[in-house]
């Protein structure tokens, strides 16, 4: 077997290149990137490798290079070893050890969906792909487009429980856009390249590539093809004029329409399409969790995120309004809450890049098929030919009393007005604020999720990245990792808590060796908060398994990962920790200690309309 | 709930059907029948399936299905006038002196002698369901030890074609 590091190294001199090479030349920057680029000739034009003979693992490298991949997010292991020996010779590719392979696909998931590039994570087989599994999962669900390779068990050895043999093949079936198991080694290129274009294109998704050790080691001519061939597969363009018409009419006679905005306007680019629409209309603009970012969340006409956890003038609205146009929304439970009580008044129009999704949930009056952005585009034009300018005042001024009414809970310093608690709310405003426009942010799973879907001052589309559809706890420190490695120069925060980030912490050491400057944020309640809360609330509290008060000291945890820790229990030290955090170009893990008991308000019980939301009226006032 | 009749022209790549079967499983919908066999042209599959479910639940597995990569076409065949037909082997025990009554039986149907046992005819019919379950109705009294059927298979009756794509394809071929 010649897949032992070393055996093979013996042929010719190679440089080390395993360690961390920064990406772009700046401060960072070392020789060691100087001396890797006179290694490559000047030109790195993959198209240089057509017609070589070479590995399938080589090919891997060289498709992946072809197709602009500029990180890999991995861990290696016994079947996927010949590539990992061909990624020592990549040109412009770099592979980043993580220290689990869950991490590996958020990182990945996090890269693509801050860029829309496609993310790629590469593992062994067996243990190694069901780690990933979580992750593509989570990419599934929020229709992220990332490629996942890994290696797989010999051919010869398929199907006979071989060690670390899992079937990713079925494993992949319910969570991935499409998989393959490549069996010939000549057809690695191709396979790599429909894996992107199907990640990408389209409503974005994960792509699994399960490629057999014998596959990788076997050599074969390289040969990319210049285009993709399948014929089951198409891309949604421009809707049908005819649609896009029915929706211009479907705005005309409505007097009180609501822009109800998901994941697919941040996938599609259509932010600033989504601007012009709604600066063109006047109309108001409501986003779910994925769609947060598309629309600048306190613009006057943002009535912020809607659903379980939305503001209680905002579910009103939906309830109220006589046309709901949703675009790049799925009408997730979380969103509609009980089905047959959801926006009975509206005539609903869905505009959505996946015609599966039109009438899934709601049956919609009024479907267009196509990329949000180019629909959109379509309808402002429309708009424009008809030169149609309404007066949505009235609507407005029912909108602007119900928020005086029942605001969202009041942002104060502190928490339930004692001193010396600090309120997450205020936390998440700091952040907000210190951090600037320019940052991205990044959440796990619970209470803190949602008060940073409630109250961050998100701007830019692509920069509030969450695991919303599974729900991923673990998900926001890798993906925050991953996003640094692209936007070096921009502030990258991890909202997160006590819970969540202990679920993939090991990655800490993957942000201190590249030295990512990455803010963590820790609401510590010494409790898995969300659960706690619906225990409260909806189970008599009867508190079962919620209790973290054995957490490990964060702050000395973090000093043993060499990044800096900082404990923050006074609401005066709030801001100062962030400032402080946000200058280091080492990972900052920040402990804020919050009330145990608080809870996010306002809340739909899960199955139930917004005729049952609970809000704290000691908050709401 | 109904019974439908779904048609897909497919890719040959392995693991199809998998996808296929799985898509069902999670998205509701009961698979009742599945025949997949080489379609017209190399290379295509072609997937009949009777399925049960609700109106619902059919739009969106035909949309799920449509969106697989490895299915080219998707064909709700029984949603206009179709012909379908399923191949059924039937083992029937003779008793002394019955062969020529059960052979003539099987004439009746348009059923085949595919083999004869010393004790045992088994015979070979191709029709739709209705007249399957009636066929094997009238061997009842004769003792039917064993059946076998085949997945449904169908086509649009008249002029109408159920796959577009391939014949476009293999036309400009």
């Amino acid at each position: 077997m010649k897949t032992v590091p070393g055996a093979k190294a013996g042929g010719k001199a190679r440089p080390k290149r395993s360690a961390p090479a920064p990406a772009a030349a700046g401060p960072g920057s070392n020789g060691r990137m100087a001396a890797a680029e006179a290694r490559v000739p000047a030109n790195k034009d993959p198209a240089r490798h057509e017609g070589k003979e070479m590995s399938g693992a080589e090919m891997v490298i060289r498709a992946l290079e072809a197709e602009g991949t500029e990180f890999v997010f991995g861990y290696p292991g016994g079947a996927i070893m010949p590539v990992y020996d061909s990624i020592l010779d990549a040109d412009t590719m770099r592979h980043i050890l993580v220290r689990h392979e869950q991490g590996a696909s958020h990182m990945a998931d996090g890269l693509a969906r801050a860029t829309g590039e496609v993310g790629v994570c590469m593992a062994t087989s067996g243990p190694g792909a069901t780690n990933l599994i979580t992750g593509i999962a989570t990419s599934y669900m929020d229709s992220s487009p990332v490629v996942a390779i890994t290696g797989q068990v010999p051919s010869h050895l398929i199907g006979t429980d071989a060690f670390q043999e899992a079937d990713v093949f079925g494993l992949s079936l319910p969570i991935t856009k499409h998989s393959y198991l490549v069996r010939r080694t000549e057809d690695i290129p191709r396979v790599i390249k429909e894996a992107f274009y199907i990640a990408k294109t389209g409503r974005p998704g994960p792509v699994m590539v399960d490629i057999p050790k014998d596959v990788q080691q076997r050599k074969g001519a390289f040969h990319m093809p210049r285009e993709v061939r399948l014929p089951g597969y198409s891309v949604p363009g421009k809707a049908d004029p005819k649609d896009v018409e029915a929706i211009v009419n479907a705005l005309q006679v409505s007097s009180r329409p609501v822009l109800y905005v998901g994941g697919g306007a941040n996938a599609s680019g259509a932010g600033d399409v989504i601007r012009r629409l709604i600066l063109r209309t006047g109309i108001p603009i409501t986003t779910t969790l994925l769609g947060l970012g598309a629309f600048p969340r306190y613009h006057e006409k943002s009535l912020g995120m809607l659903g379980m956890h939305g503001a209680m003038y905002t579910n009103r609205a939906m309830d109220e309004a006589d046309l709901i146009i949703a675009a790049g929304a799925r009408f997730d439970d979380r969103v509609t809450g009980k089905v047959d009580q959801f926006a009975r008044k509206a005539k609903i129009v869905h505009i959505d890049a996946d015609s599966a999704e039109h009438s899934k949930i709601i049956r919609a009056d009024y479907t267009a098929h196509g990329d949000l952005r180019l629909v959109l585009e379509q309808v402002l034009d429309c708009l424009e030919d008809r030169k149609m300018k309404k007066d949505y005042s009235a609507w407005w001024a029912s909108i602007e009393e119900w928020k005086k009414d029942r605001p969202l809970p009041y942002v104060k310093k502190e928490s339930r007005g004692e001193p010396g608690n600090i309120s997450p709310r205020y936390i998440i405003e700091e952040l907000g604020r210190l951090a600037g426009e320019d940052a991205i942010v990044t959440t796990d799973v619970g209470q803190h999720q949602m008060w940073a879907a409630q109250y961050y001052p998100v701007t830019k589309p692509r920069s509030f990245i969450t695991s919303g559809g599974l729900g991923t706890m673990g998900f926001g420190l890798p993906a925050a990792i991953g996003i640094k490695f692209k936007f070096r120069d921009r502030p990258v925060l991890c909202i997160s808590g006590d819970g969540s980030i202990q679920m993939n912490i090991q990655e800490l050491t993957t942000a201190v060796t590249h030295k990512l400057g990455i803010v963590v944020a820790i609401f510590d309640n010494q409790a898995l908060g969300m659960v706690r809360q619906w225990q409260e609330l909806f189970h008599g509290k009867r508190f079962s398994s919620v209790d973290l008060q054995d957490n490990p000291d964060f702050v000395k945890l973090a000093e043993a990962y060499g990044a800096a820790g900082r404990d923050v229990a006074d609401p005066e030290d709030v801001s100062e920790s962030i400032e402080e955090a946000l200058g280091r170009d080492v990972p900052t893990l920040l402990r804020f200690r919050i009330r145990n008991d608080e809870n996010v308000f306002p809340i739909i019980p899960a199955g139930r309309g917004m005729a049952d939301a609970i809000g704290d009226k000691d908050e709401c006032k | 709930m109904q019974v439908t009749t779904i048609a897909m022209l497919t890719t040959n790549e392995p693991g199809v059907l998998a996808r296929i079967a799985h898509l069902f499983c999670r998205r509701g919908g009961n698979l009742l029948s599945v025949c997949a066999e080489k379609a017209r042209i190399f290379d295509q599959y072609c997937i009949t399936v009777a399925v049960a479910c609700d109106d619902r639940t059919l739009e969106q597995i035909r949309k799920q299905l449509t969106k697989l990569v490895d299915v080219e076409e998707v064909t709700v065949v029984s949603q206009k006038p179709y012909v379908e037909r399923q191949v059924v082997l039937v083992k029937v025990q003779v008793r002394p002196g019955l062969r020529s009554e059960i052979t003539e039986e099987g004439k009746l149907f348009g059923a085949q002698v595919a083999d004869m046992g010393a004790s045992t005819i088994t015979f070979e019919i191709t029709s739709d369901e209705t007249r399957v379950d009636a066929f094997l109705k009238a061997l009842e009294p004769y003792g039917v030890l064993e059946v076998v059927r085949s997945g449904k298979i169908a086509l649009y009756k008249g002029d109408e074609l159920c796959f577009k794509k391939e014949f476009a394809e293999s036309a400009s071929a």
